[in-house]
């Protein structure tokens, strides 16, 4: 337990460390000074991506299970496949709001698009922030990830963000030197 | 559980029994097609990025008509996951018309959505001279990337209101059971999240905002 909370709060400072480093590079402006800048940036902004998105799939089911005295609430645990009736009705509700609060994100997606609050690459890391929120309430509801077994989430989120991310640390640092050549 | 699962699980593993990720295997097959789709849509998405970041990029999307019709396209599919959550849940209470009616209109919501695409892009085609080898605005890339990555999601989608329809059709007649229009919501709910990345990323950051 103890040892469980001290995790938490590590895991929370690391992402707070990573998203100040992220910060100040983009403040000062420093970002596309050198590769090391760039690799510095990339690497903090991972690692509170990463501390944040652990966070958030740690605490999220526990803040927005169903109210306790249902009967559903006792399903999920173990090796239960998810076809009692009375458990798919339980999470209406939260389907609604999630698809609510997807077309609310939406509509601050495209305000943010014409009221421009910053670079280029700001708006670039704001939109894809928003965008991985919607596709997390879309894969942990919709797609019943929240609900399903442990194991099926690891296989489903691991190899894809550890594949995005190799792609990125190919890709972006050449792009920015390409950047650079030109005169 | 089912009684059939039961009979699985008591099965040992080597001989097809038991199921440690506690989902069918036709709910596993889809999210393994999940994963690898996923991978080649962001491989598309970071050679946008790439092509962007090294290029002058054009921000040639005007309010009207492309970006208000791709933000009524974003909440019309949004709202054909919605549907589709209901098709699930009225077929897993073994609500036979219900949950038929509900697919269908998620195949609906999908339609209305390939028929707005198709007219934006005869907007962008015969108005604006915007082609996937040339465009009137900087490099052509611009026009590469923009028909590839939306063409492929538009095929996403046709592919998927055909495989709705399929499943709608073999669900009424008994063909097929509840487990299979959960596997269709999976790859429908798929393809919502895909655009979820390629609204922003090719309309929202393309705008003429002047």
């Amino acid at each position: 337990m103890l040892l469980s909370l001290i995790g938490y709060i590590f895991c929370l400072l690391l992402g707070i460390w990573g998203f100040y480093i992220t910060g100040a590079q983009l403040a000062q402006g420093t970002l596309t000074a050198s590769l090391d800048n760039l690799f510095l940036t990339l690497f903090a902004a991972l690692m509170g991506v990463t501390c944040f998105g652990y966070l958030a799939w740690r605490f999220y089911p526990a803040l927005t299970a169903p109210a306790a005295g249902g009967s559903p609430a006792a399903a999920p645990a173990g090796y239960v496949l998810p076809e009692d009736p009375a458990y798919q009705d339980a999470h209406i509700p939260l389907f609604n709001k999630i698809w609510l609060g997807l077309l609310i994100l939406t509509a601050v997606e495209v305000l943010l698009a014409y009221v421009q609050i910053a670079g280029v690459i700001i708006m670039l890391i704001i939109l894809l922030a928003l965008s991985l929120i919607k596709a997390g309430m879309i894969m942990m509801s919709f797609m019943h990830l929240q609900f399903d077994h442990r194991h099926l989430k690891w296989i489903v989120v691991v190899p894809t963000i550890a594949c995005i991310v190799i792609m990125c640390g190919y890709f972006f640092p050449d792009a920015a030197r390409l950047l650079n050549l030109r005169p | 559980m089912s009684e059939g699962h039961a009979a699985v699980m008591a099965e040992p593993t080597w001989r097809g029994g038991g199921t440690p990720l506690a989902v069918g295997h036709k709910k596993l097959g889809m999210w393994l097609f999940i994963i690898s789709d996923s991978l080649t849509f962001s491989g598309l998405l970071i050679a946008y990025s790439y092509l962007r970041a090294a290029n002058d990029w054009p921000t040639p999307f005007h309010f009207f008509p492309s970006i208000v019709f791709s933000t009524v396209m974003t909440l019309v599919l949004l709202t054909s996951s919605l549907t589709m959550v209901y098709a699930v849940s009225a077929a897993h209470h073994d609500a036979r018309r219900k949950a038929v009616k509900w697919i269908l209109l998620t195949a609906l919501c999908g339609s209305i959505f390939v028929i707005l695409h198709g007219y934006e892009w005869m907007h962008l085609m015969v108005d604006e001279g915007m082609y996937p080898w040339a465009n009137e605005y900087g490099t052509p890339a611009f026009g590469a990337t923009f028909f590839l990555i939306t063409g492929l999601h538009m095929f996403h989608v046709i592919t998927g209101v055909a495989y709705l329809v399929i499943v709608a059709l073999g669900y009424r007649r008994g063909k097929w059971l509840p487990e299979d229009v959960e596997v269709a919501g999976l790859y429908w709910h798929f393809v919502d999240l895909v655009w979820m990345f390629v609204f922003p990323m090719i309309y929202l950051l393309s705008t003429s905002v002047d």
